[in-house]
């Protein structure tokens, strides 16, 4: 059987994490009932695939560029977690932070979320999809990172998320494998909002951060 | 007399820890619109909808169905029926869980409450010749006993679908089974106490009285590791996501539900004219770093950048 994708994955494994599987996907009405009628996702030249990050699924929907030496990409990881930080703070994202900080530190990880979302159900229920997937990998790099727990608190709280580029580069695909329909939030008996967290790690990237 | 004073050390942790979550939350930035329909107090709209549709709404006064708000809070409070209706199979331990915690609150209300009739010189007990002093002391008796049950049932069935469930389990931290195991054990002893050292929880009625008044208590051993373990928890409490019922107010009264008009002149204009006076630290191409918030909305609605 084949291994369940974990949070710790987004960080360890090498190459394309998933492929979008054209049989595994939720089948249409009529008159797409039938798979064969259905184009599949096209896939990107061997040309494009160096240029850009397709690491996540095999798609590129935000264009990232790799890093070209190790200078960087620490370059990179320094100015994500600059972003974090301005994330977190009143000053520089007091539009959402109410409503961000309730969400990152009371969800249950009771998984409700998961069977009202139409990307990962009609996936096949690929776990990168999941509501809970990003914003759980987000929560624990913040209390890793930012919140700075120490090493045995890390392990204890499983804030256990290496953070390099390949870690931001998929999280940040990751934001938009969602529709920000809110479906999760609806869903949710404490009121959590997965969509919520993924549009902030969403301007996480997309922000040039001084 | 130390079991006294680590009670009431804890008690003052959990009630000043639970006021630092309250203020952290609420103290936090007004946010820009969120709500997530259907609104709750929306006047005769439970499929979506809202005032803000209808022509010239601001000339007409607000109606707010606080009795449906609350109908539906409650309802999710009380019973869980998201879980019910969407995820059964969890609802049958999560349930029982938070049932169980909310009676254990109900339990020690009671007990309160018969510590304050014995205090006044009163007998409490199924023989006492007042009537409303009988139900005291069988809603003491029920609310116990059935908390302790209801809690090691859905704590014992939690720990086993997170154990157990792939789904759950990946995204379960060491935190979390610490905290289930620490309650289970709570309610545990609560159980095994009752049956053994106070089925008529006249001993435990003992130490809430002894607790007003500073006498020493009477406690058998089982009863002591209890009141330790609840103690140590209840100040530990606060500083975890157990607290998700503070949050659950904030979500649901100032996120989902909170659809308060910005009109000239009130409250929310003057909070929200303070925070669109700070400069942005950061750049997008819409937004430059070093201005305002106004005067970036003011620049793009002159048709450009300055």
């Amino acid at each position: 059987m084949k291994r369940k994708i974990t949070l710790t994955d987004i960080s360890k494994i090498k190459g394309q994490m998933i492929a979008i599987d054209k049989a595994a996907l939720s089948k249409l009405p009529p008159p797409l009932d039938d798979p064969a009628d259905e184009p599949g996702v096209r896939q990107l030249t061997d040309e494009q695939k160096t240029r850009f990050d397709t690491s996540l699924d095999g798609v590129s929907a935000i264009g990232l560029t790799k890093p070209q030496n190790k200078q960087e990409e620490e370059e990179f990881v320094r100015k994500f977690l600059t972003g974090l930080k301005k994330l977190l703070s009143k000053k520089d994202n007091w539009t959402f932070l109410q409503p961000l900080m309730l969400s990152l530190e009371n969800c249950a990880k009771c998984q409700n979320c998961s069977d009202a979302c139409p990307v990962f159900t009609e996936s096949g229920g690929q776990e990168i999809y999941r509501p809970t997937y990003r914003s759980e990998i987000l929560r624990r790099i913040i209390n890793k990172y930012v919140k700075k727990e120490g090493k045995l608190l890390s392990k204890f709280t499983g804030s256990d998320i290496e953070l390099n580029y390949q870690t931001i580069a998929r999280l940040a695909e990751l934001a938009y494998r969602c529709t920000l329909c809110r479906r999760c939030a609806q869903s949710c008996p404490i009121g959590v909002d997965n969509g919520l967290i993924r549009m902030n790690c969403a301007n996480c990237s997309a922000r040039k951060w001084a | 007399m130390w079991l006294l004073l680590l009670t009431y050390a804890c008690l003052l942790i959990f009630i000043a820890g639970l006021i630092w979550r309250v203020y952290k939350y609420a103290s936090l930035p007004v946010h820009l619109r969120w709500e997530l329909y259907p609104v709750a107090h929306e006047v005769g709209k439970p499929y979506g909808g809202s005032y803000l549709e209808e022509q010239d709404w601001w000339h007409r006064p607000r109606k707010i169905n606080l009795l449906g708000e609350s109908t539906v809070f409650l309802r999710e409070i009380i019973f869980f029926r998201e879980y019910f209706f969407s995820n059964r199979r969890f609802w049958s331990f999560v349930y029982p869980f938070h049932l169980g915690l909310f009676l254990l609150v109900v339990w020690v209300v009671m007990l309160i409450l018969g510590s304050i009739i014995a205090l006044n010189g009163l007998m409490i007990g199924s023989i006492s010749p007042y009537f409303w002093i009988q139900l005291v002391y069988y809603i003491t008796l029920i609310s116990g006993v059935a908390a302790f049950i209801l809690g090691v049932f859905g704590t014992v069935g939690l720990l086993i679908k997170r154990s157990h469930d792939e789904d759950l389990r990946n995204y379960t931290a060491p935190i979390d089974y610490f905290n289930l195991t620490g309650i289970l054990l709570i309610f545990l002893t609560g159980l095994l106490f009752w049956i053994i050292e106070d089925p008529s929880f006249d001993l435990s009625r003992g130490y809430t009285k002894s607790l007003l008044t500073f006498d020493s208590p009477q406690v058998g051993l089982i009863m002591t590791i209890n009141i330790m373990l609840s103690c140590l928890f209840l100040a530990y409490m606060p500083f975890t996501r157990m607290m998700h019922y503070v949050a659950k107010y904030f979500t649901y009264h100032k996120v989902r539900w909170d659809d308060e008009p910005n009109k000239p002149g009130a409250g929310l204009e003057r909070k929200l004219r303070a925070q669109l006076n700070q400069s942005t630290d950061w750049s997008a191409s819409h937004v430059q770093t070093g201005q305002s918030w106004a005067e970036q909305v003011q620049n793009r609605d002159s048709g450009g950048k300055k």
